[in-house]
């Protein structure tokens, strides 16, 4: 639900290559399906005749089976690429929490990022947001120090904090990390004692990074205790969670007075639907493995396993000493026969290691799984897939199977863990409610007065009827977070020109999209501050905080518009802000509002007749006066006035005294033309022109024309 | 909507796919064939390639805006003839003169009114 509020709509962009490529794929299966028809038509007429078959048909039946194996291989990489993001968006979603809780808390952070073009899946980059969320506020608040402490002790006034993101192998890294206090193991070494977490003499063999694992401990610190120990032990335990949930691990480094850093590292695979797995049987059931929790398989002589006491058997491998189940009496069925020698698979996971005593192995393979629902819930099993020859396999959960084998049961946990991550999903969305307080229709007007009086107002439109609609909203998420993102690096260097130009044209883009599906109070409101831009790029005005505060607000504002057209609401403009707006807006000079930004924008034309008018001039044997009067509904006269003017070189040539847009403007003579021009035509073709190009399409309400020489 | 332009091709420039949907959208109910461009770069090479019938472009873009298309297309005797409608908002008039004076033949202001947009199809196709 609030990933939802957050990230908008269940839906993501697709480049058009990855498109491409799916097309080229579906004509391969096209022409794989073709070909197992026609090699099934030559099986059957061997089949009808009683022959035996050729090495032909072999052949044949090979290479369909060769190209459906690797067309399926090239399906499932593609879905993966297109599943993949730049967690780049991620990343930049703090730039703005970080610059105001740093404001809030007096402290001077800069925000720096790496490997922002790092591909995760998408899923793993929603679900990153709220562990770094969580570790940035942490560190802003009670990691890095204030500007006085940091002088203290000759640190440099700003503060970096860092977010960075780097893929090895199959597994993705990402790190944040700070130059504040760090922690201090001794600190969180007494407190783990002291609340009886651990022995005072265990405490002191643990090596210090063991120690700094106990701020994952559910409840390790509390409010009042956390700026002792810089406040990490926070909500950690959900950090870890999170993470883990992944399939992932935190791990924590710490330098007392120099910093800290928390690194995830997360398998890339985890995201999507299709496990690598190990397949096995055991009895007549057909189980996955999911190739990431396998250690090893071997051959094991039941003679040579150890019993050990209270445990059952055990094997021992690489030195340490393993449990051995049956796996299908682990998971409640029937147990095997019992043989010499069994076939066992070890695997691991965060919980521990234990083996596994299977029937077969089978083949290693790439399956797409189904979930399983709650109500259908066995503990120990994830999911089902279907395995070759149409037969349905159980996915194991190795997590949940090791805790089987520990006797622990998973519902209390669970709900224990949900309730805590929802404890800190509620103090951490202080801005973003999780749960929008529904307003009741007899309440709407109240809400409104309520609104009013909160300086804000409500705009009434909500937009054109539009089948793109999520699209657009989706296009216009990207556009508000570049010009969010350029305004932050504006605050920064207020006089890069470079930026300036960026940001003048992300505003302009927006307000053009808004215009373009009806939006148009909205595209009204950022046009005014997109001529902010303007003037800044004209070097009118310079950048100060006031204004960088200003965009940041408008940048708000059409976040939170956003948002409120997902659900069909009018967007909110606060009046404050349109007041704060109004001292930067260029004093109108004109009468006409219409004319106004002509004169903003110092665009000025000349007398007409220098206008390009793309001329292909003539020089006529006849001269005539013209006067022409329009009423363009949708278009500004002036431009309808060029163009009638453009296309009025096609028969002619315009000279003499044109008016310019001055002169336009000031006789107020917006929808009239008068002027001269020569032509080769003669009166009556003239006319008839004009009648046929002129009067119907360029709303002509009255003319004359004179002939004149 | 009396025109209909079965056969003939438009090419509409945007850089937002959501704004060139809406506009395609526009246009189809006119039976025009449309290809699409992302830039004024690419506009140009299909224009180039393909020789639309007309043209319908953004102003503002990356790589090549509006403005520098409108006076590609114009100075290249063989695309002159091409009709190039701009898009902007009412409150863009500065843009749309000089669109204008780099040869753009008509402009549409956001959001486009199917009416205005008949007349506009019409004026640029009338001869």
């Amino acid at each position: 639900m609030a990933e939802k509020e957050r990230g908008g709509l269940d839906r993501m962009l697709v480049r058009i290559t990855h498109l491409d490529r799916l097309l080229n794929l579906v004509g391969e299966v096209i022409i794989t399906s073709n070909s197992i028809a026609t090699t099934n038509r030559r099986i059957q007429e061997y089949y009808d005749r009683g022959a035996t078959l050729d090495k032909m048909s072999i052949d044949m039946i090979k290479v369909v089976e060769e190209s459906s194996s690797r067309i399926s291989g090239d399906l499932h990489s593609l879905v993966m690429d297109i599943r993949m993001v730049e967690i780049k968006g991620t990343f930049q979603r703090f730039r703005r929490p970080v610059r105001d809780m740093a404001k809030e808390a007096g402290k001077n952070v800069e925000l720096i990022t790496f490997g922002e073009e790092t591909l995760v899946d998408k899923t793993i980059s929603e679900k990153l947001y709220d562990p770094i969320n969580h570790q940035v506020r942490n560190a802003i608040d009670h990691g890095i120090e204030d500007p006085l402490e940091r002088q203290r002790m000759g640190k440099p006034a700003i503060a970096t904090l860092t977010l960075k993101a780097y893929q090895l192998e199959n597994f993705i890294f990402l790190e944040i990390s700070d130059d504040g206090r760090g922690m201090d193991p001794d600190v969180i070494r007494k407190h783990a004692v002291d609340r009886g977490l651990i022995g005072s003499d265990d405490a002191q063999k643990l090596p210090n990074e063991e120690i700094l694992k106990f701020i994952y401990h559910p409840g390790f610190s509390t409010k009042t205790y956390a700026s002792e120990i810089s406040g990490r032990g926070v909500g950690m335990d959900v950090v870890k969670n999170n993470i883990e949930e992944l399939g992932g691990e935190v791990m924590i480094s710490s330098i007392v007075g120099e910093g800290t850093k928390f690194t995830y590292k997360i398998p890339q695979v985890t995201a999507v639907n299709i496990l690598d797995c190990l397949t096995v049987r055991a009895g007549k059931n057909l189980y996955a493995i999911p190739i990431l929790n396998v250690v090893s398989t071997l051959l094991v002589n039941v003679a040579k396993t150890n019993l050990a006491f209270d445990k059952g058997r055990t094997i021992t491998y690489l030195g340490s000493i393993i449990t051995l189940y049956d796996l299908n009496e682990l998971l409640g069925e029937k147990p095997l026969e019992t043989s010499d020698e069994v076939t066992v698979v070890i695997v691991e996971a965060k919980n521990g290691r234990i083996a596994l005593i299977v029937s077969e192995l089978l083949t290693p393979e790439k399956l797409v799984y189904t979930p399983l629902e709650k109500i259908f819930k066995v503990q120990g099993i994830s999911g089902v897939t279907m395995m070759g020859a149409n037969k349905m396999g159980l996915i194991i959960d190795v997590v949940e199977l090791i805790n089987r084998s520990k006797g622990i049961a998973v519902g209390e946990a669970v709900d224990e863990r949900e309730a805590l991550i929802r404890k800190s999903l509620e103090s951490a969305s202080r801005e973003e409610p999780l749960v929008e307080p529904i307003i009741k229709k007899e309440d709407e007007e109240d809400q409104q007065e309520a609104d009013a009086e909160k300086g804000k107002v409500l705009s009434s439109d909500i937009g054109r009827e539009i089948s793109h609609r999520e699209e657009f909203l989706m296009e216009l998420e990207e556009m508000i977070n570049s010009a969010g993102e350029n305004v932050l690096s504006l605050e920064r260097n207020p006089a890069d020109n470079e930026l300036i130009n960026k940001s003048f044209r992300d505003f302009h883009s927006i307000k053009g999209n808004l215009m373009m599906v009806g939006l148009t109070e909205l595209g009204a409101f950022i046009h005014d501050i997109e001529g902010i831009m303007d003037r800044a790029r004209e070097g009118a005005i310079s950048l100060d905080s006031n204004i960088i505060d200003i965009l940041l607000d408008a940048t708000d504002t059409l976040k939170d518009a956003r948002l409120s057209l997902i659900k069909n609401q009018a967007p909110v403009i606060s009046a404050d802000l349109i007041r704060s707006l109004a001292k930067y807006k260029k004093p109108v000079e004109k009468k006409t509002a219409e004319f106004v930004d002509v004169h903003q924008r110092t665009f000025r034309l000349g007398p007409l007749a220098q206008f390009n008018l793309l001329a292909r001039r003539h020089s006529g044997q006849f001269i005539y006066q013209l006067y022409l009067s329009f009423q363009p509904q949708y278009q500004q006269p002036f431009l309808v006035a060029l163009l009638i003017l453009r296309r009025l070189t096609r028969i002619g040539h315009i000279f003499g005294s044109v008016p310019s847009i001055e002169e336009i403007e000031s006789q107020n003579i917006g929808s009239q033309i008068k002027l001269m021009f020569s032509s080769n035509l003669d009166e009556g073709k003239v006319r008839a022109w004009i009648e046929k190009y002129l009067v119907k399409n360029y709303d002509v309400t009255e003319y004359e024309i004179i002939k004149t020489g | 909507m009396s025109i209909d332009f079965t056969g003939k091709t438009a090419l509409v420039v945007d850089d937002y796919h959501s704004m060139r949907v809406a506009l395609k959208e526009l246009l189809l109910s006119y039976n025009l064939r449309i290809i699409e461009a992302q830039n004024g770069l690419e506009g140009l090479e299909i224009i180039r390639k393909k020789k639309p019938d007309m043209v319908f472009t953004d102003i503002v873009m990356p790589v090549m805006d509006g403005l520098e298309l409108c006076q590609e297309i114009k100075s290249d005797p063989e695309l002159l003839n091409i009709p190039v409608v701009v898009l902007s908002t009412h409150s863009d008039a500065a843009y749309i003169l000089k669109a204008i004076h780099n040869g753009a033949d008509d402009y549409l202001p956001k959001p486009i009114e199917p009416g205005l947009l008949t007349k506009v199809l019409s004026r640029i196709t009338d001869g």
